[in-house]
């Protein structure tokens, strides 16, 4: 995903709307996406959540993002499959049984991780950490340290991203040449590696730069922009909610 | 409590030995700093005056380990084992980096986020935000995200947050280095005025400048010891001449360093492949009619620029904080995909080209050299171009010539000794020179350096000179941004972008 906090985007719905509401919304798609079991409801939930995203964002759903979930959710949709031996047997092998159950068990549960991941990830690239953290600790009482602890959590894949386009630019300029087979897989292990180091730096500069402005100092802090609920944020959360429910009760 | 009499900073005894190290970088330093004193660290790349600051400020050993030995005291405080909000209050820091700075956010945010974490009210925090923003030219800049903003303004940013929090003494570690003319005057301004206010200052240095004439003590360290130290005038009429053997000063070095150099570095080796370049006066790399704009940008950060490097040609690249001179490099490295029929390159159109053709004929020095660190240890960093180059698997042997040259570069920076450390641990200066002699060990038709020069004392300088003068004589084209053009005497011409468009200087450097 391309989504950024950047002007271009800030004009868009999801950019705009208060990390609040945001974490309803999302915690209502997960809600139903837990509670589905059946494919074409699942794949319609998936799809409205996709087309959302992009309209919400302005920006589309990047490659490597695709990848990312094609990596994580074809290995899972195969194990998944055939784990649930269930209905018809279409295909069998020694021990392996495909079934018409496993492959919708396998077909739900895919859908259901690609969807949280895709809400998540937009959750951590449309919201401004900082806003997260007003609204965690004057609003719903977290105490700061814990609320800062999961905004940088959020922040994590930003700073993988970025970690990651400094490490390909570092080597492409060093000459290392796209590798095929075996070398490609070694050289995906050393570049993650290296994204990996990079980014655990970065956050260790940026605890030493929070410690040595007193973060952590006091069990409270002031905020010179205190976080004020929007008007509407709790008609767009009391309508998410209860769009939830009604989708709950009838799927 | 802290009185009149008493130092307000007292080190007794304090020597310091990195995690994964069995050599001390700090070696028993006894030092006191008085309240409202300013005393500046000098020394030479690798001597220690970082890691003094960073002992001073807590931050070694309480978050990059280590042992440290002996006592620092701050009135009744240790800085390193002190509570954060007590540490906070009484000192602020600042390095080189301004990334290692910052706590991601808007400038405001920056600004603001150590006086919120220390409960000061709202209202003060904003007339603290005015004030800075205006003092350290950040205004138009207030609401802007500081990952979009350039090397300069990132590094006023982080001065300003650590002014903030109004600290008693303050320590800065050549906290104006990648800041062009203009922004060091302003920084140079404030620092005075803060501690002209009453505030005690340290600050550290790779060279002997003209404000160490306005500190009120200077302390020279040299191997992590203290050699000398006293009042900025007595040491200059009294030891002028050790502290130009150190490097702190500026001298003619050039041509016993090229001797050195000369004598350690075989060039039949690379001399080869561009050995005859000079004879075709075909450009290396043509720039016509170019114009950038980033996405969402409201003003080009190109506009119109023309431009040619011819083989043989050292050539500077000047301007302001923002003016666009790393967007032009940049686009020239294949960093930035450029736009179509802008920059050629043997005739090419470099938007057509990918993005290993585009890098394969430029070596590209990073303006912060940890950004290009792609191994382990210094040894596999210098030698992975060449690996690179020779399409070498992991396990296959380097080559008896090539791990031969690449000794060779690794003695004339001095880094040999070093070749089993991680790029990371090594000083500012070691690092550039290490990132520069991976660039240079392989011949390549276009160099460009970002900011190289940049906090390094003179003897980094001349090495760093040395190598961009033996490619040039073996026919490559350098580009080198700077803000300080007299480290490069003997370029070709000076190149000058204001505001994204390009001025050609009257005369040569």
């Amino acid at each position: 995903m391309t989504l950024t906090n950047n002007k271009s985007g800030s004009r868009k719905f999801l950019y705009r709307i208060d990390p609040l509401t945001k974490i309803v919304m999302l915690l209502c798609i997960s809600v139903l996406a837990v509670h589905i079991e059946h494919v074409l409801p699942q794949l319609l939930l998936f799809a409205a959540v996709w087309i959302a995203i992009v309209l919400g964002s302005g920006q589309m759903v990047s490659t490597p993002l695709i990848r990312l979930l094609a990596a994580i959710g074809i290995p899972y949709f195969g194990l998944s499959m055939l784990s649930v031996r269930e209905g018809d047997i279409w295909w069998q092998w020694g021990a392996l049984q495909l079934t018409s159950g496993g492959l919708e068990y396998g077909a739900v549960m895919t859908l259901r991780i690609f969807i949280l991941c895709l809400t998540s990830v937009a959750l951590s690239m449309t919201t401004d950490y900082r806003e997260l953290v007003g609204a965690l600790v004057l609003k719903l009482k977290v105490p700061y340290r814990l609320a800062y602890g999961l905004a940088l959590a959020l922040t994590f894949l930003p700073l993988l991203r970025e970690e990651a386009r400094l490490t390909l630019a570092a080597r492409r300029l060093r000459g290392q040449q796209r590798a095929r087979g075996l070398a490609a897989l070694l050289q995906t292990k050393d570049y993650m590696g290296a994204i990996f180091t990079g980014s655990i730096r970065r956050i260790q500069h940026i605890a030493g730069a929070m410690e040595s402005k007193g973060f952590g100092a006091y069990p409270d802090r002031t905020f010179y922009h205190p976080f004020v609920l929007p008007s509407s944020a709790p008609y767009w959360m009391g309508g998410s909610v209860l769009v939830t429910i009604i989708l709950y009760l009838t799927v | 409590m802290l009185t009149d009499s008493a130092p307000f900073l007292q080190l007794s005894g304090v020597s310091y030995t990195y995690e994964d190290s069995d050599r001390r970088t700090l070696e028993q330093i006894s030092l006191d700093v008085r309240a409202g004193e300013w005393l500046m660290i000098i020394g030479s790349s690798g001597s220690g005056k970082s890691t003094l600051c960073r002992v001073i400020n807590g931050q070694l050993p309480r978050i990059a380990g280590g042992q440290r030995e002996g006592t620092v005291r701050i009135g009744d405080m240790d800085p390193g084992s002190a509570e954060p909000g007590l540490l906070a209050s009484r000192m602020g820091s600042l390095g080189q980096d301004p990334d290692a700075e910052l706590v991601v956010g808007t400038v405001e945010d920056e600004i603001a986020f150590g006086p919120e974490n220390l409960r000061v009210a709202g209202e003060e925090i904003g007339r603290r935000l005015d004030r800075l923003t205006e003092a350290l030219t950040l205004e138009s800049v207030r609401h802007e995200y500081v990952h979009q903003l350039s090397g300069g303004q990132r590094q006023r940013t982080a001065l300003a947050a650590v002014l903030a929090l109004e600290p008693q003494l303050l320590i800065l570690d050549e906290p104006a280095a990648s800041l062009d003319p203009a922004g060091k005057k302003d920084v140079l301004r404030i620092i005075e005025h803060w501690h002209e206010s009453g505030g005690t200052l340290i600050t550290a240095s790779a060279r002997w400048d003209k404000t160490v004439l306005q500190c009120s003590r200077v302390v020279i360290l040299s191997e992590g010891r203290i050699l000398l130290e006293g009042p900025p005038d007595e040491l200059l009429r009294n030891h002028r001449e050790l502290l130009e053997q150190m490097y702190i000063l500026p001298h003619d070095t050039v041509s016993h360093n090229d001797k050195q150099a000369d004598a350690s570095i075989d060039n039949d080796t690379v001399k080869q492949p561009f050995a005859n370049m000079n004879h075709h006066r075909q450009p290396v790399v043509k720039v016509s009619d170019l114009t950038y704009m980033y996405p969402g940008a409201l003003r080009p950060a190109l506009d119109d620029v023309h431009l040619t490097l011819q083989p043989g040609e050292m050539v500077l690249l000047c301007g302001a904080n923002g003016s666009g001179k790393t967007t032009l490099t940049r686009l020239l490295s294949g960093l930035l995909q450029p736009p179509m029929r802008s920059i050629y390159r043997n005739h090419q159109d470099t938007a057509r080209q990918s993005i290993y053709d585009r890098a394969a004929d430029t070596a590209y020095l990073f303006q912060h050299p940890d950004h290009q660190w792609v191994a382990a240890t210094v040894w596999e960093e210098c030698v992975y171009g060449v690996r690179a180059s020779l399409n070498l698997h992991p396990r296959d042997p380097l080559p008896d010539r090539y791990r031969q040259e690449a000794e060779d570069m690794l003695r004339f920076a001095g880094l040999l000794e070093r070749r089993e450390d991680s790029p990371y641990s090594l000083s500012g200066g070691q690092k550039r020179l290490l990132a520069a002699v991976c660039q240079f060990l392989l011949p390549r038709p276009l160099y460009i350096l970002d900011e190289p020069g940049s906090a390094a004392d003179y003897l980094t300088i001349d090495r760093l000179l040395y190598l961009c003068r033996r490619a040039v004589d073996q026919g490559a084209a350098l580009l080198i941004v700077t803000h300080e053009p007299e480290l490069f005497a003997g370029a070709d011409r000076m190149l000058t972008l204001e505001q994204g468009r390009l001025i050609e200087a009257a005369s040569p450097v």
